[in-house]
């Protein structure tokens, strides 16, 4: 059940050095996040993770806002000393595939937002579509 | 016999105080004695409870080659009680999964496309070369003991998942995979396929 964000016109034929692989456990984070701040963040949450997803034009700039609006809550939250834990990340990610899982925790959620944005500015400046591939 | 201890409980406590201690003195034991009976009349808590609280001693630890054919025993996994909403779920499931479709489509050009052992999709889990997935989806819908569930987020349809014994795939990580996961919507139509752990 993990996304995978590539740039490409089809999954096939995506960049594999730049894939960045939403996990599970993150994505239910960030729509917890989302709920609890009030905010919607449908195209980066509510993907359907197993069929793609096609971000150009319009929809990639509303997935940008998305990622720019909940890296800003994140940091925002992750400034607080302490948090409910309901808004503390996962501290392991990947347990889906992985026997040990991935460490996260809240660097790997600004991370993995930092590293989202990147990409779909690259994308932006290609001119490519910014895939988000299901299982 | 139990009666007979009613009585004389009943017989000790209407004494004055010395009473009380003497009811104390015996209560104890004949509680550990007859502590089932007891409160089952009494609609009190069985006293095997309270014995259960007192520790014994610690179990002592086989070693040997006993002890190596015990790890070797697996034990068969604690059943938990299934709920009506459960059974009801599991039975839709299994209706759908009788008239499964796996069409060419899905087979050919979403499922082995990124699960496939030869699959270039990024970050996806792989089958292993060999293992025939459409074989492989027919034995998870078909199998008694697959692991039934809701497809996840309100979506609907259902998910089969299967433990094989052996590496049916490969994580991102190249990390062994054994359990095969078949997603189907309410119609039976298979919607995805994948290696997971």
């Amino acid at each position: 059940m993990a996304i995978t964000f590539a740039i490409g016109v089809s999954p096939e034929e995506a960049r594999r050095e730049k894939a960045l692989v939403l996990e599970p456990e993150l994505r239910e984070y960030f729509r917890r996040v989302s709920i609890q701040k009030g905010i919607p963040l449908p195209n980066l949450t509510n993907l359907d993770p197993y069929a793609d997803t096609r971000f150009e034009g319009g929809r990639l700039s509303l997935l940008e806002r998305e990622v720019d609006d909940l890296l800003s809550i994140l940091e925002g939250l992750y400034g607080k000393e302490a948090l409910p834990p309901l808004l503390e990340p996962p501290e392991v990610i990947g347990l889906e595939t992985e026997p040990e899982g991935k460490p996260c925790s809240r660097d790997g959620a600004l991370q993995f937002l930092l590293a989202l944005r990147e990409l779909s500015d690259e994308a932006r400046r290609g001119g490519w579509p910014l895939l988000a591939i299901g299982d | 016999m139990n009666q007979a201890f009613l009585r004389s409980i009943q017989f000790l406590s209407s004494l004055p105080w010395k009473g009380l201690l003497l009811a104390l003195l015996f209560l104890f034991p004949a509680l550990a004695l007859f502590g089932e009976d007891f409160s089952q009349v009494e609609s009190l808590p069985p006293a095997s409870s309270l014995l259960d609280s007192i520790p014994g001693p610690a179990p002592s630890v086989p070693s040997g080659p006993a002890a190596q054919e015990m790890k070797n025993v697996r034990t068969p996994p604690t059943k938990t009680k299934e709920t009506a909403a459960d059974a009801a779920l599991k039975k839709r499931a299994r209706r759908a999964a009788d008239r499964y479709v796996l069409s060419n489509k899905t087979l050919y050009q979403h499922i082995l496309p990124r699960h496939g052992s030869d699959a270039t999709v990024p970050g996806k889990s792989r089958f292993v070369k060999g293992f025939d997935v459409s074989d492989g989806i027919d034995y998870t819908l078909k199998s008694p003991d697959a692991r039934i569930r809701e497809n996840t987020d309100g979506r609907r349809g259902y998910i089969f998942e299967v433990t094989y014994r052996t590496r049916i795939g490969t994580s991102p990580e190249k990390k062994p995979l054994r359990t095969l996961r078949v997603v189907i919507d309410e119609g039976g139509r298979v919607v995805t396929a994948f290696p997971v752990k």
